[in-house]
């Protein structure tokens, strides 16, 4: 921290040395140069052995069918027993593991914890009990990085892997809209492909400030970074319980000033209530749409535009389950005074099922993952993939469908839907078509699925 | 009268032994007809496209080696193709005088007539026409060497020969045959012999009687008289009566500019494949339409234009326009419920008058009759006059006697040679129940007898569609309803209900996959999951079936909405099914208050359905609307169908938003269509009327906006931000 200056410096000259010779046409000044290559070599060198190339076997529905599909990712190490973190898109539906580390040992690993929302997930190698320790990286502190740091991104870009590409931070605070529900984006240049999910983003002092997410295709002048506060904030979490048990209100906020939108509330603090769930716990307490959050445990928050949302949301989201918290808000000149009580947010993600012969995957509805969907059907499943060419796929069944009804049977669950498929699959030869009563966008809807035919023939 | 000819009695009344006859022998035979063939010419007449078009007026009657009988082919196109001329026979009266079939097509076409005997070429031209059958005379520029003029000599006998020239495997053929002395009296008292089309008729001797131009010869014996005491009229009054006719369709009948109010535009129907297509409709909704407009000299007109009650909802004005192009009001009478056709009423007299015909059609077989072809193409009235025979008819609609096709498609009116207007191109409506079927050709034209018309204007209460008229903006987009979202059938679904059959595989059918609370469905009691096979109204010929063209195949992408291009919004359609279907339309045509039963399928079996054509609620299209210029939007009330697609319910507040102006303050904000606006500043907006009220402050507003499950705040400023004037 107090010798950042001095890099900060140094960075400075080195760049007016670079401009300087290529001006020149003529060979650098020594000293110089060599002193940031130093410093990109040491950083390197301190985090690259920890860096591993992670191949997944991952099980998929998307298609229609169940597949299982390699896929290939960057992780890196951070504690000797071999924990390492890696994107939770890497790993989602993962069967098989394969890590290969930069010494070229490699093992197998096991998912200790994922979040979805944060996009992470902590992993942990299965080594043999006498196995030498493994190379591990630190976290450093990414709330100190400003622009213009020179940081370096570390991973396996398109399957390449023991790669680093260096870049500045090109912004701190960056929101993606509909991809910051807990936390901003740390966005830089360093090149970023497909592959370096996962893959460390390492300061000029050889620290992990932050894990790798995205990238944008083109120009590739865009990688959108997780900063390393807030892995650290929750990684406790992530060991303990396999997940980071968030809490949920059931509350929608919206900032003070929304320049995009051209939406400004007078006064500088608090954040508005954008829209409250009809039975979540703020709608329990008696919060409204339009009201203004002042204090949420004692606590005062204040959102002025929408950079200021995710740490506000990610606060809340840590409150303590089931204990009631007291909330002071505004609604017109009124200050009101509200307990509400957090609930779980439980899971984000519908499980899936395969129905092969019908040519089908099915997804069970989440709140959180489908929110159109959800509007017409609390509890149900949905039309997942569908297979091409396939039955479903012929009988004009569509995605996201809202299975309704399997023949006669109500469909409140994957557990339904999978006692149907079974059913009708085992009485085939009796009876080869099922009507499926669906609703598509919001209207019921009828289809006559034959599965006569076996698609997968060969 | 009309009706007889269904029920005809034709008495067959076999006169003689018809190929038996002993008076000449085959030798006699052979040299009469070295002898008669010198009376018989080749006619050819040369033909030539005009303004692009074949000569396809034209009617050639042909005797067909299948069948032995006599068949009409039109247009000589294939004459001018092949570089050949048509030909046909002709009979030598004097050296310079031929008769032959008239070929009645227009002169725009007849490039050249030439006569031929032999290797004797001469050209000729007409210089007179039967007005009672089938022919023409034409005078020769010189007489042809070795052709004799024929000498009509011949006696009253019992058994009549017939010779004519028949081109055949490649040549002309002159041959001679026994006529088939076949007597038949039709239900109109009419007695005739039937002949050979175009054959000089001998008598038992071999003396030429006369000439025979038509099928028939009349069995009062008339018929022997020769050619020269045939009626005729020459080719020079002709032409004074063409002109006359001229006179008078310039200004009788007269180019009629139809103006439509704009078509609403909107997103469409998101489920329709067509987003334009409706009901017998039009592919586009028209703006503009031309039409030849008829005046009679009780200062109404025909417009003879074939629109549909969709269309004819938005007809804002009619103008008649004058020889000079000055537009003449006309205001609207009615739509007659069986013709193209509406009525109008000229507001001042400013045009002559046509007379129309009540005659029987059937008393103009063959004759002369005078032909105005007269088409209108965007501003251009196109016109052709000239001559037509009708040689056939058939019976048609309700039984009536019309007129075979005199040409294809083209808009001829057919006067009689005083000057009555007999038949009339114009369109014929189908009923509801056969709408469905061959729609592409639901618009064809056909040659109707001015009879049946005047008849249909003598009651115009009877015979006119009260749904077919003009309707203000409000009334534009009423609709009837049953109350129910269908579902398209296909063949899968229509073998699980059982009903393959009876819904042709799946074509016709649709399932019911909603009933509105409170619909006309609903209290019939019909329910989701039954199938709704047909209706059965009255006065339908039959039962009509239920078709939907909505396919309801893709849910509506909210997520997409902020990602589209503020342009492409307004051309989104809406999320729910609209009420606008062929199902509603075809209920719409039959007309509010007619009764009907309707067919339905369940598992349980059939039932019927008493049921009677009720109008809508008001529904998305039609809902009462605001439109905000200061915030550049506009809002419409929540309808039934907008609302049980938001799960909204009839207490809960709100206005839909239809359009966002790009670029405009509720844009910049965000603001999509199809967003609901349930608060302002707190308060519940309960229609467009309390959202003008409460939007009109010009202090800043608070909207509350929900798309489905989610919900924001929006504040916008209504001061208007004043440039800020140098000091």
């Amino acid at each position: 921290m107090s010798r950042k200056p001095f890099y900060l410096a140094s960075v400075v000259t080195v760049v007016a040395a670079i401009v300087v010779c290529a001006a020149k046409g003529a060979p650098a000044d020594g000293p110089t140069l060599s002193g940031f290559q130093e410093i990109v070599g040491s950083a390197t060198e301190k985090v690259f052995p920890a860096v591993v190339f992670v191949k997944c076997l991952r099980e998929s529905h998307e298609s229609g069918k169940k597949l299982s599909r390699e896929v290939a990712g960057s992780g890196v190490i951070v504690s000797e027993k071999g924990e390492l973190i890696t994107n939770w898109h890497v790993v989602d539906n993962a069967i098989e593991i394969r890590c290969l580390l930069h010494d070229g040992r490699s093992f197998d690993a096991e998912v200790v914890g994922s979040d979805k929302d944060l996009d992470i997930a902590l992993l942990r190698l299965k080594m043999p009990d006498d196995e030498d320790p493994v190379p591990s990286a630190s976290l450093g502190d990414s709330s100190v990085l400003t622009e213009g740091d020179f940081v370096m991104a570390m991973g396996a870009p398109w399957g390449m892997a023991r790669s680093v590409s260096i870049g500045i931070v090109s912004c701190t605070r960056r929101f993606l809209v509909d991809h910051s529900e807990y936390s901003l984006w740390l966005q830089t240049d360093a090149a970023i492909s497909p592959g370096n999910s996962g893959g460390p983003l390492v300061n000029t002092e050889g620290e992990v400030v932050g894990i790798t997410a995205r990238g944008i295709m083109y120009g590739g002048d865009m990688g959108f970074v997780i900063p390393s506060v807030v892995i650290r904030e929750i990684l406790p979490r992530l060991r303990q319980s396999g997940d980071i048990k968030w809490a949920w209100i059931g509350c929608e906020l919206q900032p003070i000033r929304d320049f995009n939108r051209n939406v400004y509330f007078e006064g500088t603090n608090g954040v508005i209530v954008a829209h409250v769930s009809p039975n979540g716990p703020a709608a329990a307490a008696g919060i409204r749409d339009g009201d203004r959050i002042l204090t949420v445990a004692g606590q005062a928050i204040t959102a002025m535009s929408e950079e200021d949302l995710p740490a506000i949301r990610r606060g809340i989201a840590l409150l303590p389950i089931g204990k009631p918290v007291e909330c002071r808000i505004q609604r017109g000149d009124k200050i009101l005074s509200v307990q509400m009580v957090p609930r779980l947010k439980g899971t984000v993600e519908g499980d899936e099922l395969d129905c092969p012969r019908w040519d089908m995957t099915l997804k069970a509805i989440n709140q959180f993952e489908n929110k159109d969907l959800y509007f017409y059907r609390k509890e149900g499943v949905f039309v997942y993939g569908i297979k091409y060419p396939g039955n479903a796929s012929t009988a004009r069944v569509r995605g996201l469908d809202i299975i309704v009804k399997i023949g006669n049977t109500t469909i409140n669950g994957l557990k339904d839907a999978k006692v149907a498929h079974e059913k009708a699959l085992a009485n085939i030869k009796k009876k080869s078509r099922v009507m499926i009563t669906v609703l598509r966008n919001g209207i019921t809807h009828r289809i006559s699925l034959d599965f006569s035919r076996d698609y997968e023939r060969d | 009268m009309t009706r007889l000819l269904k029920w005809t009695v034709v008495l067959f009344l076999l006169l003689s032994v018809t190929y038996a006859s002993a008076e000449l022998t085959f030798k006699d035979r052979n040299e009469l007809l070295t002898a008669l063939s010198r009376h018989v010419v080749v006619v050819e007449y040369t033909l030539k496209y005009d303004k692009g078009k074949p000569p396809e007026d034209m009617m050639i009657k042909y005797t067909c080696s299948g069948c032995g009988k006599t068949h009409t082919r039109r247009g000589g196109a294939t004459y001018v193709e092949q570089r050949r001329p048509f030909e046909t026979v002709g009979f030598l009266l004097d050296p310079r005088t031929v008769v032959t079939k008239d070929i009645a097509t227009h002169s725009r076409f007849i490039e050249k007539i030439t006569v031929s005997f032999g290797d004797k070429r001469t050209g000729a031209r007409i210089v007179e026409y039967a007005t009672d059958r089938d022919a023409v005379f034409l005078k020769l520029e010189k007489s042809l060497k070795g052709a004799e003029p024929i000498k009509f000599k011949g006696k009253e006998t019992e058994v009549y020969w017939g010779l004519s020239g028949v081109q055949g495997n490649g040549s002309w053929t002159t041959s001679m045959f026994p006529l088939q002395a076949v007597v038949a009296v039709d239900s109109g008292g009419r007695g005739y012999i039937s002949a050979v089309e175009d054959c000089l008729v001998l008598d038992e001797d071999g003396i030429p009687v006369t000439i025979s131009m038509n099928p028939e010869l009349p069995a009062d014996g008339n018929w022997k008289m020769p050619p020269k005491k045939w009626d005729t009229i020459s080719a020079r009054k002709l032409e004074t009566r063409l002109k006359g006719l001229e006179n008078l369709a310039e200004s009788a009948m007269v180019r009629v500019k139809l103006s439509f109010r704009s078509p609403k535009q909107k997103g469409g129907d998101m489920f329709s494949a067509n987003r334009f297509r409706s009901w017998g409709g039009a592919a586009a909704p028209t703006t503009e339409a031309q039409a030849v407009g008829v005046c009679f000299d009780d200062g109404t007109a025909l417009v003879l234009t074939h629109l549909d009650a969709k269309t004819t909802a938005r007809l804002e004005k009619i103008a008649f326009l004058d020889s000079e192009g000055k537009e003449h009001e006309a205001s609207f009478v009615a739509t007659l419920k069986d013709y193209g056709a509406i009525v109008v009423k000229l507001e001042k007299p400013s045009f002559s008058s046509v007379v129309l015909s009540d005659k029987d059609v059937r008393e103009f077989r063959n004759e002369l009759l005078l032909k105005a072809q007269i088409s209108v193409k965007g501003e251009e009235r196109e016109t052709h006059y000239g001559r037509a025979r009708i040689t056939s008819y058939q019976l048609s609609y309700d039984g009536d006697v019309y007129p075979t096709a005199d040409s294809k498609g083209e808009a001829s009116f057919l006067f009689t040679l005083d000057g009555a207007l007999l038949v009339l191109p114009v369109g014929r409506r189908r009923s509801v129940a056969f709408r469905s079927e061959r729609r592409y050709n639901s618009k064809q034209v056909i040659a109707t007898p001015a009879q049946l018309l005047v008849k249909a204007l003598s009651d115009l209460k009877a015979n006119s569609d009260p749904n077919n008229r003009p309707l203000s903006e409000q009334q534009e987009d009423q609709l009837a309803w049953m109350g129910v979202v269908l579902q398209k059938m296909d063949a899968a679904l229509a073998r699980s209900y059982r009903v393959l059959s009876e819904t042709k595989n799946g074509a016709s059918g649709a399932i019911v996959a909603h009933v509105y609370p409170g619909s006309p469905a609903a209290e019939a009691g019909i329910e989701a999951g039954m199938l709704l096979l047909r209706i059965r109204v009255k006065d339908q010929p039959k039962p009509v079936d239920v078709m939907v063209d909505n396919e309801m195949s893709t849910s509506f992408r909210w997520e997409h909405l902020d990602r589209m291009p503020a342009e492409y919004l307004s051309r989104l359609p809406a999320p729910w099914p609209s009420i606008d279907n062929t199902f509603a339309r075809m209920l719409t045509d039959l007309g509010l208050g007619t009764e009907y039963t309707a067919e339905l399928v369940s598992e349980d079996g059939k039932h019927l359905k008493e049921m009677k054509v009720v109008a809508s609620p008001a529904h998305y299209a039609s809902a009462g609307k605001y439109k905000s210029e200061k915030l550049g939007m506009t809002v419409r009330n929540l309808t039934f169908e907008v609302r049980y697609y938001m799960h909204k319910e009839t207490k809960d507040p709100g206005v839909v938003v239809s359009k966002v102006e790009p670029g405009t303050k509720a844009a910049i904000t965000g603001v999509k269509p199809y967003e609901l606006i349930t608060h302002i500043n707190g308060e519940p907006v309960v229609d467009v009327t309390a959202f003008e009220k409460l939007i009109a402050s010009d202090k800043e507003l608070t909207l509350s906006v929900t798309r489905m499950s989610d919900a924001r705040q929006v504040r916008i400023k209504m001061t208007e931000t004043k440039d800020a004037k140098p000091e």
